[in-house]
């Protein structure tokens, strides 16, 4: 009954950004096809999406075209809803003409005014406190994301976000946090527990690859993604080579990242003579990275802080073995010894040993790892659950 | 003797060594030293010397175009005959037109001088104009950082093979560095050593015993920089809480990397132990230091380190990673120890064997460091250097 009453709710996914990142686009997807009516507001970037019938896009485009729709927006607000209208400008002070600050706060708000959700789901917590309004103002429900960053290291340094967490977050509806890690951090600053869900990241299965795929290399390939970070473990991955290098396991590491090549890395690599052994790849798309999986001999994770790394799941539904650090949420995904390598983070004689290790499994040992690995992502990091549980924290709240 | 010195900016009140240089020769007889400065400011406190200001580029494409267009423009007019000596050089030397335009613009503001040395403060500062003094008829001498001289060039492979070839002089503040340049084809004769230097009187030994309490106290004065290998630091210091050493440490300095090193120390867990005092004054610094037993230095690339130099004149215990210059600042075992970078094992087992030396042998060490750095890194002693680098054997 909670899901067939759920299907009529006008739910908003707001991440700032259309499209938004893979994790949130799936999210997306399948609650339309759930039958949830998802509305996305926030920037359009790039070339238009498609979406399905019952996802409806409201979103600012940049320029010229998105400022007359503005103009229009404004207008079915003020002559459609005028107590709508009034409410907002209470809100933001003034009206959306005062000046240009000001018309770019109309542009932002108007949308989601306009076609008012039934829930509006704030994916990121630094984002937490400027949509509150809706719920003081207009009583819409409140559910926050809580994600890696935003809540691990961002207010350590940060007291001004500190505050804000702890002042805003006790007053969201419901919330979901994409690992036990992160909801344990979050309560930190006021969320309780009992309206929280752990939900964590779903993946579209692909058919378990055949063993023949995962052949053994001569030399061992280690596949690694992510952006030059710091929290991504750069440098403890380049210490790990150098040790491999020491003890004589060729061993090469290719790096698929995205954005500008920091100096930090370059210099390390140089100063620490591994550009033989370190590729550097620039972006590929999500589908790429997913195809050229079955070039390596693993995956690893040298991160320091991550929510889940989304690339291991991919990994382990691919059956690329992993080797991964203990940070974040990553004890909910692996097992040392079961389904992955778990190494303690930022400990790179371990995971140079990890690396041994993997390489030194007998052939069948390695294939039942696999094997479980790909069990830990149907069991617990599909999509199909993963949509049902949103479905579930959604109806929840009504 | 004229001395243009190139610097990015009016040097900050922590950048003691250069304003130091230039106050000396500023007051030596017959000896005038200006500032070439690239970034316009108004800095009022500024009074060791003259300041000429370069055009200002800074207000966004469209509208630098033009300011551009009429710098260049305006260089023509009062400078023809140098404007066009210097297109030329440009041209000779391989500079396409669009960068050799950008060079005369960059360079505009010395045309118009008479010198008889353009010194570029740092490496990256001469890349593009390697030929502005010969244009002027004035030697060109070129110091190198570390930054410079170590990583700029990863980045920007060949960027200073004009400066090698056309520069006079070059200053540098290691031997390591002087055989890096040899090797790149410099002759030995252009390359001067000039070590960092520190005026000892003000730092010296407050004569306090250490590990008085029970509790170490480190210090590492340095910005939140990855050259400067903190991150590493707080790894070792982790393996020291876990050999059971209980241990007080302040970082003195701001910058980019807080986020990720406030993140490091509180995953390693030891947060409760580390504190990040920020940019503080001299003599809160000097007071800090004062304070410690130990002084770190971990870092994974230093041209020299004039911090090392204040610690090891000041009597603390000095452990340093042997990057660099840092190898010829500190003498293994004789005035403080050099454990290899990136080994967080390595450094805190080195830290931890200092804390079990006896007394004599701890004052040896101190008293080696403090005759050491008076006798060869003072700065009384340098200021002659300065000099006989400027006058061509």
């Amino acid at each position: 009954m909670a899901i067939l009453m759920a299907t009529r709710l006008k739910i908003a996914v707001y991440s700032g950004t259309i499209p938004s990142t893979p994790f949130i686009e799936r999210l997306i997807k399948g609650l339309a096809m759930e039958g949830m009516n998802v509305l996305l507001f926030g920037s359009i970037q790039g070339r238009p999406q498609v979406y399905s019938a019952n996802i409806h896009v409201v979103g600012n485009r940049k320029g010229i075209f998105g400022v007359l729709a503005t103009f229009g927006r404004i207008a079915k607000l003020k002559i459609g809803t005028p107590e709508k209208y009034k409410k907002l400008k209470g809100h933001l002070g003034s009206g959306p003409f005062s000046s240009s600050a000001q018309f770019r706060k109309w542009q932002k708000y108007v949308p989601v005014v306009l076609y008012l959700p039934d829930i509006f789901h704030v994916q990121w917590a630094k984002a937490a406190a400027e949509w509150l309004f809706l719920q003081t103002i207009f009583g819409v429900k409140m559910v926050l994301s809580l994600r890696g960053a935003h809540i691990n290291y961002s207010p350590l340094a940060d007291g001004k976000l500190r505050e804000m967490y702890r002042a805003v977050l006790p007053r969201y509806d419901a919330y979901h946090a994409v690992s036990e890690a992160i909801l344990a951090e979050s309560i930190k600053y006021g969320v309780e527990k009992e309206r929280a869900r752990v939900i964590y990241s779903g993946l579209e299965l692909p058919l378990f690859p055949k063993d023949e795929k995962h052949t053994n290399y001569s030399q061992t390939k280690l596949l690694v993604v992510g952006r030059m970070h710091w929290k991504k473990g750069y440098s403890h991955l380049l210490d790990c080579l150098r040790i491999l290098k020491g003890k004589g396991v060729p061993t090469v590491a290719t790096i698929i990242a995205g954005g500008d090549v920091s100096e930090e890395f370059i210099y390390h690599v140089h100063d620490a003579e591994l550009g033989e052994v370190v590729e550097l790849r620039g972006s590929l798309s999500h589908a790429e990275v997913i195809r050229q999986m079955v070039n390596y001999s693993a995956l690893l994770l040298p991160s320091v802080e991550e929510g889940i790394a989304n690339v291991v799941l991919e990994a382990m539904s691919a059956g690329l073995p992993v080797i991964s650090t203990d940070c974040g949420g990553m004890r909910e995904v692996i097992s040392d010894g079961t389904n992955g390598f778990l190494v303690p983070v930022r400990d790179t004689e371990a995971m140079a040993n990890a690396v041994v290790k993997m390489i030194t499994l007998p052939r069948e040992q390695l294939n039942q790892m696999r094997l479980n690995a790909y069990k830990t992502i149907v069991q617990k990091f599909n999509l199909a659950t993963n949509i049902k549980d949103f479905v579930r924290l959604y109806s929840s709240i009504e | 003797m004229r001395i243009g010195l190139v610097v990015a900016g009016i040097p900050t009140y922590s950048e003691t060594f250069l304003r130091k240089k230039i106050a000396y020769l500023q007051g030596c007889k017959e000896t005038e030293i200006m500032l070439l400065c690239d970034r316009v400011s108004t800095d009022k406190d500024w009074s060791l010397c003259k300041v000429v200001f370069n055009v200002s580029l800074d207000r966004g494409h469209f509208i630098s175009g033009i300011v551009f267009a009429y710098h260049l423009v305006k260089t023509l007019f009062l400078h023809p005959l140098r404007f066009v000596r210097l297109l030329r050089l440009n041209r000779s030397s391989g500079m396409p037109v669009k960068a050799n335009l950008i060079s005369i613009v960059r360079s505009s503001h010395m045309l118009g001088l008479s010198l008889d040395w353009i010194h570029f403060a740092f490496g990256t500062l001469a890349v593009g104009r390697e030929n502005v003094a010969r244009v002027i008829g004035a030697k060109m001498a070129v110091s190198f950082r570390g930054f410079d001289h170590y990583v700029f060039p990863l980045k920007n492979p060949g960027c200073y093979r004009n400066v090698f070839q056309k520069a006079d002089k070059f200053h540098v503040l290691s031997r390591g560095m002087q055989q890096d340049l040899i090797r790149s084809g410099v002759p030995l004769s252009r390359v001067t050593v000039i070590t960092p230097a520190i005026d000892v009187r003000q730092f010296s030994f407050s004569g306090r015993p250490l590990f008085t309490d029970g509790v170490v106290r480190i210090v590492t004065v340095a910005r939140l920089h990855w050259i400067k290998g903190l991150e590493y630091t707080l790894e070792a210091l982790a393996l020291l809480v876990e050999m059971g050493v209980k241990f007080r440490y302040i970082i003195v300095g701001e910058g980019e990397e807080k986020e990720r090193l406030l993140f490091a120390s509180h995953q390693l867990g030891i947060a409760s132990y580390v504190s990040f005092v920020g940019k503080v004054s001299h003599d809160q610094v000097t007071s800090f230091m004062e304070d410690a037993d130990i002084y770190l230095q971990y870092s994974i690339q230093e041209g020299f380190c004039n911090a090392v130099l204040e610690a090891q004149s000041m009597g603390l215990l000095c452990v340093v990673s042997d990057a660099d210059g840092l190898k010829e600042n500190v003498v293994h075992e004789k005035t403080g120890w050099i454990v290899p970078k990136r080994q967080p094992s390595a450094l805190a087992h080195r830290i931890s064997e200092i804390l079990k030396l006896n007394p004599s042998a701890i004052s040896a060490i101190r008293e080696n460091a403090i005759a050491r750095v008076r006798a060869q890194f003072d700065l009384a002693f340098q200021k002659a250097a300065f000099l006989e680098f400027y006058s061509l054997d």
